[in-house]
């Protein structure tokens, strides 16, 4: 079945592609249909006991598969993913007009997401996990990006693509030395760990997960990627894909229970991530951030409860994130409609709209109460459970984790009032509204009465919640949620929680201070720019494009290389010469290469050369090589007459240099000189075989039929050789044809055709 | 089975001398050369088969002992690389029929034929055993490539065959050094003797041949400092021969960089190879990311990924050598297919500028789809190629504790996906600029379909190396289980 859901997935997603923009708005509805099936079936698992695998193995070496196993969290997260993807879809359809270019792309890439998605919360295996995860990372940024012509929108989606990249790559080493310690890639196999490597391993797993679930400092993506279209930040940036890291912490916290980095670690970037988010959600003007830095606040309690590891936590944790998936994302659509049909979503334009939208007040008003915890709503058992576990705590974990969660919900409280009075009351004259789209209300609908109805069959809820969390938490056992607990501790510190944050949020609500400047963004921007700069510099620096300096480059780094060539010189094996003659002609050749570098003329220069060569062919000649002597004579006149020829269409004299450059390269030259010398010496001094030079003379006459050698050694011996040699030859002659008579498309044909066959 | 290694390097050449003299008759000069290219390509795939099976193919040509005469060699590496470098040539040759009705094309006359002579020395470069038949290799692809980067006579390319050529010859002069070097040292250029008496001689006289050696194959492989020439010169070329040099030159240098430095027990230079590996890495990319043009940054990308196939080398684990193996598989056909991607753009827009060029997400969606794939895959993102190479490689190196290479291969691979995404944010979004796009001829919109469908093709190539990960994974390992055993080499050689 786990096969057959993700192929229904990837057949609907070529389905819209091959579809196109002429299906228009009926995408979504192809669209919708995977979705709707993989929501029945996970709801059918929820609180059972049954979990589905399925494995494929792809690379068995590296122990990569494609293994899954829906467990009672999976077919929570499932039942989320799908469910309010279903929603979504539905809502998309009402959200674009018919007519939008680019709707099947949207279409496809959101399912694609969506696929992505569901792939990743029934991973059983780390690697699994790890590639839906960087897929849910790509085309995120292909949704945030979409409307593309917009110069910010693109800068969004590359802020938002390098931090989850970034964190996957630490998540790929993290994964690495986790299989490494634990000795398996299977989630449900693996044991705790701990020592240094897995302390690593929780560090890297952490910063990771806080990169995905946009935690401080790395939450500077999200804001940004409220560029997407809404139902992309209803759907993948605040119901899903950010709580892909909550689910890698979940699912990590047993594996680095004994690491002792990983609970502070967690409580830190949560707790920072409450406070912070918070106060960036009282600070903003648009609707639609003021929820996005909401849900940066929301998910750092979800992880500050999940690292603390107690029972109750995890439970609490749990149940948060299935009432914070509900209630979001029905705040997001709300914003998202009013957004179309006001074309504003800035609570200083926005007024009157409870009368002029009840409905859609009717529902932000549920889910916002639900938010903010307070009862008959899903989110405020939920918040219970959270204070419930705070209490349940001791010592300097209690105050700090208390801390968080009760200022944490106070100023949640206080946004949440502030949302609602900004964007539904009356502030002068009432904005105008647009029609009513019914494919935007309806799923709105659900999700606002789904808070209530959780709230409702609380009992039911605890059923699905409760094995979830004990799959992450075994100690979870034994909680529920409870609808109506009485004036408990909890109770109190709840009803507390909710008078302050009112009173600050009304507050806060009446002051319009001006819009908060995108800070985080901003650095994350000019560090990519820096980073961009920066190699510039480097690369203008490395390849100047100067063709010397690339030469004198080489020439010392092969003199460098020959270094250890300098300790394996024998002097004792090596002797002088084998005539004085050898050291005159020696002698010879290095004074004429010396004056051939030294000289102005290009014309002495090409000469100096020549007597270079001249003096070759005499040490051929000496060493008893008369036909060697003789070809590297021919060469070298006849390449003396080519420069000859060539020079007369250059200047006489090199173009001067300067000082310091001309120093270098007579340093450089003598260095690679110096290192081809000693090579050679060094080479010859302990040689570990001789040439088989008997078996050549035997075999050469014997087999090759010849007695002059070098030629058969050409000619048969080597043949191989010699054939690439000369075909080089009729290449280099091809290639001269080729520029002395430019082509003209394919007029000058016959003429090449007749040089050639020459 | 050794007749299979003979046609594989004559075919070609017998093809290319045929389209050299068939003038103007055109279509016999394409199916002379796919012809050519499409058989030596199914006869790599059945050596790859027969070696697999079998064991290592040798073939002394013309019948000479090992000790006196050349011999060729396919191993499961060679054979393994064989295969994909020809397969790669084979898709280009297709791609570069089509594009010859566009203003991008190369002279048909002389691309072809020159093709084959660069597929023969690619040929003889990955099977030869032989050091000297090697550097005729070097020398038949140098050439051949240096007359198809410079054929149609513009003034740029001229400049940028200038450095191109001086380089690689400066690098033959040394390679000619090395062979002499060896030469005196062990009496033998036949690979197989070689590693028998490279080990047994001074410490002194044998990190010098392989640090030689490092600096003449890695001035071919473009690794820091020697790369400078491959940035100047590859984004003048046209499209199809940039993909031909992009996908397959500096990965035969890499290749034989693996084979020599295995051969001959070079384990000690293990750290010299890994500092190398991370700055080439870094200096690569940093390049790609100072780029405004696609065929420049892709340019660069060439450098930065060689950094990574040269980490698994200078692990000297199995593991390690694995990696660089499947690294090499990978690379070739991405880094091709990427290049004909980077024409296509430029076919769609007139420009390969970033600045220029914009909004083919919405003006040609097929052509974003061809570039996605492989981008992603070059930035190592799973489910493609390139992620499990590198999984391969750092998963290599957490074994070795290498930490600092495996850090900076993260690093680079985040900078790898930015400069990807520098290409998509400047070419496939933002607004279409509909007054570059020349006007299409009849003939060019049938080439442009052949373009497109051979890209497409080579796209789907890579995503079957993907699929295949898990046999490649294991041939791999098999190939860097018998490289890191030259014993297994020499008896195979020499029996």
């Amino acid at each position: 079945m786990i096969w057959a859901l993700l192929c229904a997935h990837a057949v609907a997603c070529i389905a819209i592609v091959a579809l196109g923009d002429r299906a228009g708005r009926g995408v979504f509805g192809v669209a919708a249909v995977p979705a709707a099936i993989t929501t029945v079936w996970a709801a059918t698992l929820l609180g059972g006991d049954e979990a589905p695998t399925a494995q494929r193995q792809w690379v068995e070496g590296l122990d990569l598969s494609f293994t899954f196993a829906v467990g009672p969290l999976g077919a929570l997260m499932t039942v989320i993913v799908s469910g309010i993807g279903f929603c979504v879809f539905v809502y998309s359809a009402g959200y674009f007009s018919a007519g939008t270019p680019g709707i099947a792309r949207f279409g496809a890439t959101l399912l694609a997401f969506s696929t992505a998605m569901v792939g990743l919360v029934w991973a059983d295996s780390i690697w699994t996990l790890f590639i839906f995860w960087e897929l849910t990372s790509i085309t995120s940024f292909l949704l945030v990006g979409h409307k593309s012509t917009s110069a910010a929108n693109r800068a969004a989606a590359r802020r938002a693509l390098l931090i989850t990249v970034s964190g996957g790559l630490a998540l790929l080493a993290g994964f690495v030395l986790v299989a490494d310690s634990a000795g398996t890639a299977r989630l449900s196999e693996m044991g705790a760990v701990d020592g240094t490597t897995a302390t690593v391993a929780a560090v890297l797993v952490m910063c990771a997960a806080a990169t995905k679930s946009a935690q401080v400092p790395f939450h500077v993506w999200l804001p940004g990627a409220m560029a997407a279209p809404t139902p992309v930040s209803a759907y993948l940036h605040s119901a899903t894909m950010v709580k892909a890291g909550v689910l890698l912490v979940a699912l990590a916290s047993p594996v680095f229970a004994d690491v002792s980095a990983w609970t502070p670690l967690g409580v830190a970037f949560g707790g920072v991530s409450v406070m912070w988010g918070a106060i960036g959600a009282l600070r903003q003007h648009d609707a639609k951030l003021i929820l996005a830095w909401g849900t940066i606040s929301q998910l750092g309690l979800i992880i500050t409860l999940l690292s603390v590891g107690s029972g109750k936590a995890t439970f609490a944790a749990i149940s948060i994130v299935t009432a914070h998936a509900i209630f979001k994302a029905a705040l997001f659509m709300v914003v998202g409609e009013i957004d179309i049909r006001t074309g504003t979503r800035d609570i200083r334009e926005l007024s009157g709209l409870h009368r002029t939208m009840p409905l859609t007040f009717a529902v932000a008003a549920v889910s916002a109460a639900s938010m903010a915890g307070v009862p008959p709503l899903l989110g405020f058992p939920a918040k219970e459970a959270a204070v419930e576990a705070v209490l349940g705590l001791s010592g300097a974990e209690q105050w700090s984790v208390g801390v968080i969660v009760i200022a944490g919900s106070v100023l949640t409280v206080a946004y949440t009032t502030r949302f609602l009075l900004g964007v539904f009351a009356t502030n002068g004259e009432a904005t105008e509204v647009a029609a009513q789209r019914t494919a935007m209300t309806a799923p709105l609908a659900v999700l606002g009465a789904l808070s209530l109805v959780g709230f409702i069959f609380l009992d039911q809820v605890t059923k699905i919640v409760k094995p979830a969390a004990t799959q992450v938490n075994k100690k979870s056992d034994v909680y529920k949620l409870i609808q109506w607990p009485g004036l408990t501790d909890a109770f109190m510190i709840s009803a507390g929680i909710v008078a302050v944050g009112l009173v600050v949020g009304v507050v806060v609500a009446r002051r319009s201070g001006s819009t908060p400047r995108p800070l985080g963004a901003r650095a994350v921007d000019s560090l990519i720019d820096a980073v961009l700069i920066g190699a510039t510099r480097l690369t203008g620096r490395v390849q100047h494009g100067s063709l010397p300096v690339y030469v004198a480059t080489m020439a010392a780094t092969a003199a460098l290389a020959a270094t250890p060539f300098l300790w394996a010189i024998d002097t004792d094996a090596l002797y002088k010469w084998d005539s004085p003659a050898q050291a005159v002609l020696a002698g010879l050749a290095v004074a004429t290469a010396i004056t051939a570098a030294r000289v102005g003329s290009r014309l002495g220069a090409a000469v100096g050369l020549g007597g270079v060569g001249l003096a070759v062919s005499g040490l051929f000649v000496a060493h008893g090589a008369p036909d060697l002597a003789l070809t590297q004579l021919l060469v070298e006149t006849v390449v003396v007459v080519g420069f000859v020829i060539g020079l007369g269409h250059l200047a006489r004299q090199f173009p001067p240099v300067g000082d310091l450059w001309r120093t270098v390269r007579i340093v450089v030259s003598a260095m690679a000189g110096i290192a081809v010398a000693v090579a050679l010496a060094a080479s010859a001094s302990n040689p570990t075989g001789q040439p088989p030079l008997e078996a050549i003379a035997q075999e050469g006459v014997e087999d090759g039929g010849g007695n002059n050698l070098v030629n058969v050694i050409l000619t048969d011996i080597r043949a191989l050789d010699t054939l690439g040699e000369v075909v080089v030859l009729l290449v280099v002659a091809v290639g001269i044809l080729a520029l002395v008579r430019p082509q003209k498309a394919d007029s000058a044909a016959p003429a090449l055709d007749a040089e050639v066959t020459l | 089975m050794s007749t299979l290694i003979a046609l594989i390097i004559v075919g070609p050449l017998l093809a290319s001398a045929i389209g050299l003299v068939c003038g103007s008759r055109q279509r016999l000069r394409d199916v002379v050369t796919v012809g050519a290219l499409a058989g030596a390509t199914a006869m790599a795939a059945w050596l790859l088969a027969e070696v697999e099976r079998n064991g290592t193919v040798v073939l002394r040509v013309g019948g000479w002992d090992p000790e006196l005469g050349v011999v060729l060699v396919a191993d499961l590496f060679a054979a393994l690389i064989l295969v994909v470098a020809l397969a790669t040539i084979l898709v280009v040759e297709v791609y570069a029929i089509g594009q010859r009705f566009t203003a991008w094309g190369a002279n048909p006359q002389l691309a072809g034929p020159l093709l084959l002579v660069l597929t023969t020395g690619v040929s003889l470069a990955i099977l030869t055993g032989d050091l000297f038949t090697l550097f005729v290799g070097f020398e038949l692809i140098l050439v051949s490539s240096y007359v198809l980067l410079t054929h149609q006579g513009r003034r740029g390319q001229i400049r940028a065959g200038m450095t191109y050529v001086v380089m690689n010859l400066f690098a033959s002069t040394l390679f000619l050094f090395g062979v002499a070097y060896i030469y005196a040292a062990t009496g033998t250029v036949n690979m197989a003797y070689l590693a028998e008496r490279v080990p047994e001689l001074d410490q002194g006289a044998r990190l010098g041949i392989g640090l030689w050696f490092l600096v003449v194959f890695g001035t071919k492989a473009a690794i820091f400092p020697l790369f400078s020439w491959l940035p100047d010169s590859y984004p003048t070329a046209p499209t199809t021969i940039t993909a031909v040099f992009a996908g397959l030159l500096t990965k035969i240098g890499v290749y034989v960089i693996i084979r020599f430095h295995t051969l001959t027990g070079m384990e000690d230079l293990g750290p010299v190879i890994l500092v190398v590996a991370g700055v080439t890495m870094l200096v690569g990319v940093a390049g790609a990311l100072a780029q405004g043009d696609v065929k420049r940054i892709l340019s660069f990308h060439i450098v930065s990924q060689i950094g990574y196939m040269l980490m698994g080398l200078g692990l000297f684990s199995v593991a390690g050598v694995a990696g660089a193996v499947l690294f090499l598989v990978h690379q070739i056909p991405i880094k091709t297919v990427l290049f004909l991607v980077g024409g296509l753009i430029e076919e769609e827009t007139g420009t390969s500028s970033l600045d220029k060029a914009g909004g083919l997400v919405a003006t040609a969606p097929f052509v974003a789809l061809l570039f996605a794939l492989p981008a992603l895959s070059l930035a190592g993102l799973p489910p493609f190629s390139g992620f499990v190479a590198k999984l391969a490689l750092v998963d290599a190196g957490i074994s070795e504790v290498a930490t600092p290479i495996v850090v900076v291969s993260l690093v680079a691979s985040i900078f790898t996906l930015l400069s990807m995404a520098k290409i998509w944010l400047g070419v496939f979004w933002g607004s279409p600029r509909e007054d570059t796009k020349p006007a299409p001829t009849a003939a060019h919109v049938g080439g442009h379909r052949l373009m497109m469908s051979s890209t497409a093709l080579a796209v789907a190539g890579t995503l079957v190396i993907a699929v295949l990960a898990g046999p490649l994974w294991r041939m791999s390992e098999r190939a860097a289980t018998d490289l890191l055993s030259p014993e297994v080499y020499v008896e195979q050689v020499l029996q």
